[in-house]
């Protein structure tokens, strides 16, 4: 497996990409770009064409229209160049039942060319108990490591993982994301496309959401949360008088809601953009402030308000 | 480099599928059931224990071989309708699972994540089904040779391993149609009821039309199978003659010669398994 050669050229670029299954579009003309190096998340809801786009990158399915860049290359004309280069793991993976773990990371080490350790590869997913288990026998989070385990054979350039916390324990999901730090410090480029807002939140650097088919927003998750004109929420200590605080607070057109919560005033904004007017306008009356704490709408608000506004 | 690559993926493919056949208790229990079945059958037709020792070819509307000393059991295992036609349709059924059987499993996915290209996974899959019904032919094949040995008939060892290569063949045309068949549809039970049409298809390919259209016959996998044995003996080509002799008891002449018939043989594997690559590559593997 051969080392990022460019960190200029995006790992995943779609330019138009569009995907019909008969009378259903499942992607509409996609435009995608995955900075190489980065950890980017693609967020949607059910039936977004999440799966749809992670297959299109890996060559399972085949684009209706436009077209998709893996890594500097077409999928169309270099799908086994990119796989070589690419580990995935697929949305509902499945092994072979007769198979046990190690037998499937040899034949994954086969398949790239490469000579790996199965029981250090095994035990960096907590798989080292069962390397010799039939993968039939193996629980749904044992079978999404066994399927994790076989995306890092060889050290791919670009990590493509498809609703990867799906029936992980706690512990699983913590090693999840350690892997996913690990291969980002690599230099590998991670993609991991979930509709649990945790993992990206945890994980990511850049987020993309998708509804519908279509890129409907795409950043930073700190950008997309200041860009979002959803509720945020101000903790404010005052020095002076906390019901004199209220009292002005309450008069100001942006709060939506004021509580007091063991002598610190909760403040609810009508937007994050409005949190430094209401500081402001504090401060320029004669409440003191001892401190305050702002908090930013999370990624749910932000993926709500992108997902239900289309 | 390419080329060693694609041998190299083929052999990791079929190395694969071979090992999850050998531990499917399915797969081992039905090949071994079939293939007893066919062993029994070529033995129980023949009678084996009941020849005298100067006994002569007959057909009288029964083909018996009464005669061990021209190594007619071997012909008789090839004309019998247990075994040449079963095994082509058992073949047709073998080769529909192809892509259906992983596809429905889920680890048709799976295998098409490694770096290997659509037609080289489409070409291992239906290699290793080749192979199992090698293993199937070999092991009826080894099954006969030894009841035959038993009964004292003695057998050339050229009939018998040309018997069992042009028998392997015959069968593998009908995995390629069947691993064929498997690429048209992505519903399991359209595609195994395609399956049985493409089997009765090619029986009566090899039989009704045939009988009507001699021309027509020559394509068949059975009659292409009938020349080609034909060739293995100097007397075998009248014997086969007789022994498919319609019912009136004229001789339908077999035509083409030995290496037409293997030619027709092979190109029912090739060409089915590059059609069955062509539509694989174009198929969408989502879930």
């Amino acid at each position: 497996m051969t080392d990022a050669s460019d960190d200029s050229t995006p790992a995943v670029v779609t330019d138009g990409f569009t995907k019909r299954f008969g009378s259903v579009t499942a992607v509409d003309g996609l435009e995608l770009t995955v900075p190489a190096g980065s950890v980017y998340g693609l967020l949607g809801p059910n039936g977004a064409g999440k799966s749809t786009t992670i297959d299109a990158l890996v060559g399972l399915v085949h684009a209706t229209e436009g077209t998709v860049r893996v890594l500097g290359m077409d999928v169309r004309t270099s799908p086994v160049k990119i796989r070589r280069r690419t580990g995935i793991l697929p949305d509902g993976f499945t092994p072979y039942e007769r198979l046990t773990g190690r037998e499937h990371l040899n034949a994954a080490a086969r398949a790239n060319r490469v000579t790996i350790d199965t029981d250090e590869a095994l035990a960096r997913v907590g798989l080292a108990d069962a390397a010799d288990r039939t993968a039939g026998g193996y629980s749904h989070g044992m079978t999404q490591r066994l399927g994790l385990a076989m995306a890092l054979v060889g050290a791919p350039d670009l990590l493509v993982l498809d609703e990867p916390a799906a029936g992980l324990d706690p512990h699983g999901i913590e090693l999840l994301r350690r892997i996913v730090r690990e291969e980002h410090a690599r230099g590998a480029t991670v993609m991991l496309s979930t509709h649990q807002l945790a993992q990206v939140e945890a994980v990511c650097d850049t987020v993309g959401i998708i509804d519908d088919g279509r890129l409907v927003a795409e950043d930073s998750a700190e950008t997309l949360r200041r860009t979002v004109e959803t509720e945020a929420t101000l903790r404010v200590r005052p020095t002076g008088s906390i019901d004199r605080a209220r009292e002005l607070l309450r008069d100001l057109n942006s709060v939506t809601g004021v509580t007091a919560d063991d002598g610190v005033l909760i403040v609810q904004c009508d937007a994050e953009q409005e949190t430094a007017s209401v500081i402001a306008a504090l401060e320029r009356s004669d409440v003191a402030l001892e401190s305050y704490e702002k908090s930013l709408p999370g990624l749910e608000q932000v993926f709500e308000a992108y997902t239900d506004e289309q | 480099m390419n080329g060693r690559h694609t041998v190299t993926a083929l052999l990791n493919i079929v190395r694969l599928e071979l090992r999850r056949h050998r531990r499917s208790r399915g797969t081992v229990g039905t090949l071994a059931g079939l293939t007893l079945f066919c062993t029994f059958w070529s033995v129980h037709n023949l009678s084996i224990s009941t020849y005298p020792p100067n006994a002569s070819l007959r057909n009288d509307g029964v083909f018996s071989v009464i005669d061990p000393g021209q190594n007619l059991l071997i012909l008789d295992a090839a004309t019998s309708v247990f075994v040449g036609p079963l095994l082509l349709c058992a073949g047709v059924l073998l080769g529909v699972g192809t892509v259906t059987t992983p596809r429905t499993e889920g680890t048709l996915r799976t295998i098409q994540t490694f770096p290997y290209s659509r037609r080289s996974v489409f070409v291992g899959l239906v290699l290793s089904r080749l192979v199992v019904i090698a293993v199937v032919v070999a092991v009826l094949t080894i099954c006969t040779v030894v009841a035959a040995s038993l009964a004292g008939v003695q057998l050339s060892r050229a009939m018998v391993f040309g018997f069992a290569v042009l028998l392997t063949l015959h069968a593998a045309g009908g995995v390629a149609v069947g691993a064929m068949v498997s690429t048209l549809r992505s519903e399991p039970i359209a595609v195994y009821l395609l399956g049985v049409v493409a089997a009765v298809g090619l029986l009566v390919m090899g039989g009704l039309l045939s009988s009507q259209f001699m021309q027509a016959g020559l394509f068949a996998p059975q009659t292409a199978f009938h020349v080609a044995l034909a060739g293995l003996h100097e007397n075998w080509t009248t014997l086969f003659q007789q022994a498919l002799a319609d019912a009136t008891g004229d001789f339908r002449p077999l035509f083409g010669s030995m290496a037409a018939g293997v030619l027709v043989l092979c190109a029912w594997v090739v060409v089915p398994t590059l059609l069955g690559a062509v539509g694989y590559e174009r198929w969408d593997l989502n879930r």
